[in-house]
């Protein structure tokens, strides 16, 4: 389980850790990585939902991956860093506890999640891979930024013509 | 070097298939309203000369431009249409209702052509419909000539090389070859392509156009009958076109004109009618066509302009503090003549980018015929406010959700003549489609006189997808939130679905792109009523900065009749309301830092704006007045952030975003207080509705 000799497809991603544990997306869902400015904060927005930030021209909501995942509150610091993801049309930056730019992975490595973990986990999980004998979580974009998780009509979103 | 030269051609080509599809849509467009007026017609025995006029000359254009791309399939099928239209200008043809479909559909599939060819995609077939025009042209007692030359006209279709014409030509014709070849010097003269096109349209009649790829870019080679002497072509020649006599005129030549003049060219056969290009020619000289990117950037400019114009008049304010006097009268008058002159700027933009609605609307009827055909359904569209002006890029997004709305009226919502009936209604249902302008909004109704929502049906639905529990009962207000939520109306067995097209979700998500508001009124047995509610236009709004529990907001200016600065001791509280006696009032208010669950600082006193809707009369109280400002306005339009009370966003200049109050929803949630949800215009996602939480104070 170290670095593969593989001969098979290798994809760019992002690795960003929170609260110790390492994340990966694909790095073509990413558009950049900003340092944490201000955000204004939006009232009523879902509790994850730390508020907008305005970035090349246009006002993007900002989700606290750390309160998305259920953890606690940690203040921004220097390592602090605003992850800016693309999906559909929506712009949308994540903050995590620090970034660890640009790897990649062979696609094939990565495992679907274990059976254990609880539902909503596994609704944005997409599968985890190990590097450096480290475990890093594979995280679905679309399902990050999911605002209405509605159960069984996850593909509704994209409401295309059939 | 060769590469370069590959490049340039293919811009250009593409600059050039730009054009093409613009002109056919402006083309299209009067071809529909003319089909639309002939079909208004068809009880009569004679339809409008001007109009048929008017549509023969666009199926002319349309087939001369499409022969210039090779776009061989609309080019023929105008052609078809337009021998169509000159037998029915001739009264060989009778007009009947059925003629007029006929000729609907060609339009219909014209535009079905010419949109795939835009798309890439694959061009609908048109054998059905040019064997369908070809019966009935071929039944026409033939002229003196043919509509047409009686060869096919499509040479440009087929790979026969251009050099070989022509039996096409006539007694005392001549046939030439001029080649354009198109480039920047050549433009900035004012010779285009379509220029030269018609200019040798002046001369005598074109036979067909190709365009070739040289080393340089394109090369277009015009292949022209006339009977004009080599002279004509002079001014051409001077201009730098390489003209050909390809083959003379059988037998002398005419004495040659010294001018040459459309009218002593073409003989009484010649089919393109030259007030047809003439008219042509004088309308684009006058109408230019700019691609609304560009338009975004001046609006762009402009809006930073005022930003940076807003922060001089501050800059300004805070100097004339210490200095007085006619210099610093002189300053300030001329800053002031600015802030006017930015104003008249902004809005002369802004109308450059209104379009009246009513084209939308024709596009609409097309698709009611087209689902008529289908569903055997009979209906009636009536249209009103089509003069109501709104920004294109608007429209233009607005056209696939109006479409589904009105899909699903017809499929869902008009009841089949039979069951109409035996309700006791008239046969034929009524789609109504009205635009009005009030402010800075337009309201977009879609209203049919069908059966209405099931509502019943839908909450079956909605419970089966986990939308709603066992107990609760749906009411139009929440009705709404479950059509708009994602996937619902992709699934079958809903009333609603119209199974094609888009969700409902999407109609929602591209009214709120634009910061308007959907709404929705049904009544079983009645008809629905879809409203929405758009921005005239985009970006630029005045609002008035205020502060709220030490957040920074801003308010559009025009929804705020007056401020009221208030001391605290002077606000009657009764349980939950709190109440300001004003003008021998009692003015209800709302705290719109107890909407946002924050805390405002402990103070003696407020400002209290107030804004009305919807006959509601509402304080807004607010800590500090900051002060006035122009704004870019942008859209909040992703989900995470739709919330009620706030309509968008603004950023004055230093990177962060203030966030801009929605007063209308705000008083509306101060008249609702008991309810338990926000209003339905702007209810925003299923986790909203769900919440008990009275969140007015």
């Amino acid at each position: 389980m170290d670095k593969s000799e593989s001969q098979t497809s290798l994809e760019p991603f992002i690795l960003f850790e929170i609260a110790g544990t390492a994340y990966a997306v694909r790095s073509c869902d990413v558009q950049e990585t900003e340092m944490v400015e201000h955000i204004t904060p939006v009232p009523n927005a879902p509790p994850y939902v730390e508020g907008v930030v305005f970035l090349r021209g246009k006002v993007i909501p900002v989700i606290n991956l750390r309160l998305r995942f259920g953890m606690e509150r940690m203040p921004f610091n220097m390592q602090t860093r605003l992850v800016v993801v693309r999906h559909k049309d929506r712009t949308i930056g994540l903050i995590v506890d620090t970034c660890r730019r640009f790897t990649r992975i062979p696609t094939e490595r990565i495992q679907p999640p274990p059976d254990v973990i609880s539902e909503s986990t596994k609704h944005y999980l997409q599968g985890f891979v190990m590097l450096d004998e480290k475990p890093v979580l594979v995280l679905d974009i679309g399902a990050v930024v999911n605002t209405t998780e509605i159960p069984q009509c996850e593909k509704s979103n994209s409401a295309q013509e059939t | 070097m060769n590469q370069d030269s590959d490049i340039n051609a293919r811009e250009f080509f593409a600059r050039f298939m730009d054009d093409y599809y613009a002109d056919c849509e402006d083309h299209l467009r009067t071809a529909r309203r003319r089909v639309l007026e002939l079909e208004r017609l068809s009880g009569e025995s004679k339809p409008d000369r001007a109009g048929v006029d008017d549509l023969f000359r666009c199926f002319h254009t349309i087939k001369g431009l499409s022969g210039m791309v090779s776009l061989v399939e609309a080019e023929r099928l105008a052609h078809q249409l337009e021998a169509i239209l000159a037998a029915l200008r001739d009264g060989r043809l009778a007009f009947s209702s059925s003629l007029t479909s006929e000729i609907e559909a060609g339009v219909h599939l014209l535009e079905q052509i010419i949109s795939a060819k835009k798309a890439n995609g694959p061009i609908p077939s048109i054998d059905e419909a040019m064997a369908r025009l070809t019966q009935i042209v071929s039944g026409v007692p033939k002229k003196t000539a043919p509509v047409a030359p009686s060869q096919s006209p499509f040479q440009s279709a087929q790979p026969a090389p251009q050099e070989k014409p022509n039996p096409q030509l006539q007694a005392g014709e001549s046939c030439w070859l001029v080649t354009h070849i198109p480039s920047k010097e050549l433009l900035e003269r004012g010779l285009s392509v379509d220029k030269v096109r018609t200019r040798l349209n002046e001369i005598g009649r074109l036979l067909q156009v190709r365009p070739r790829a040289i080393e340089k870019g394109v090369a277009f080679d015009f292949t022209i009958a006339t009977k004009a002497g080599p002279s004509s072509f002079d001014a051409l020649r001077a201009e730098g076109l390489e003209c050909k006599l390809l083959e003379a005129a059988p037998g002398p030549l005419p004495p040659e004109p010294h001018e040459p003049a459309p009218q002593t060219a073409p003989p009484v056969q010649i089919p393109p009618p030259p007030p047809a290009t003439e008219h042509k020619s004088a309308t684009r000289s006058i109408i230019v066509r700019v691609e609304l990117s560009r338009l975004d950037d001046l609006m762009r400019l402009a809006g930073e302009l005022l930003t940076s114009k807003a922060r001089l008049t501050d800059q300004l304010r805070s100097v004339g503090r210490a200095a007085q006097g006619a210099e610093w009268a002189a300053l300030h008058e001329t800053s002031q003549v600015m802030d006017r002159h930015l104003r008249d700027l902004r809005e002369a933009i802004m109308r450059v980018r209104l379009v009246p609605i009513g084209e939308a609307f024709e596009r609409m009827q097309f698709v009611v015929r087209d689902l008529m055909r289908e569903t055997g359904k009979r209906v009636q569209v009536e249209i009103q406010g089509q003069h109501t002006e709104i920004d294109k890029l608007i429209v233009e997004r607005m056209m696939e959700p109006l479409l589904h709305i009105v899909r699903n009226a017809i499929s869902h919502g008009i009841e089949p003549p039979e069951e109409r009936i035996a309700a006791g209604k008239s046969p034929e249902g009524t789609l109504r489609l009205s635009a009005s302008a009030s402010g800075d909004t337009v309201a977009l109704e879609i209203e049919d006189d069908g059966r209405g929502i099931n509502l019943e049906k839908v909450a079956a639905r909605a419970r089966a997808m986990g939308l709603m529990d066992e107990k609760s009962r749906l009411d139009e207000a929440s009705l709404l939130d479950i059509l708009c939520a994602p996937g619902f109306s992709t699934r079958d067995g809903a009333d609603l679905a119209s199974g094609r097209g888009i969700g409902m979700n999407v109609v929602l998500g591209a009214v709120r792109e634009f910061g308007g508001k959907l709404a929705l009124h049904t009544e079983p047995g009645k008809g629905t009523r879809f409203t929405i509610e758009l921005p005239i236009t985009l970006l630029i709004a005045d609002v008035l900065v205020v502060e709220v529990a030490g957040q920074t907001m801003a308010i559009a200016q025009p929804l705020v009749r007056e401020v009221i600065r208030a001391d605290l001791s002077s606000i009657l509280a009764l349980e939950a309301d709190e109440l300001l006696p004003h003008r021998g009032m009692l003015l209800p208010l709302v705290r719109v830092s107890r909407c946002f669950n924050w805390e405002s600082p402990q103070s003696s006193e407020c400002y209290i704006l107030l804004a009305s809707a919807g006959g509601v009369t509402a304080g807004l109280v607010v800590d500090r007045i900051l002060g006035q400002r122009e704004i870019l306005v942008r859209p909040l339009a992703d989900p995470l952030v739709r919330v009620p009370g706030i309509s968008g966003a603004t950023e004055l200049g230093d990177g962060r975003v203030i966030l801009i109050l929605d007063p209308t929803a705000l008083a509306l949630m101060a008249h609702t207080r008991t309810a338990k949800r926000a209003p339905v215009a702007s209810a925003s996602h299923c986790a909203d509705t769900l919440d008990p939480n009275n969140r007015v104070a």
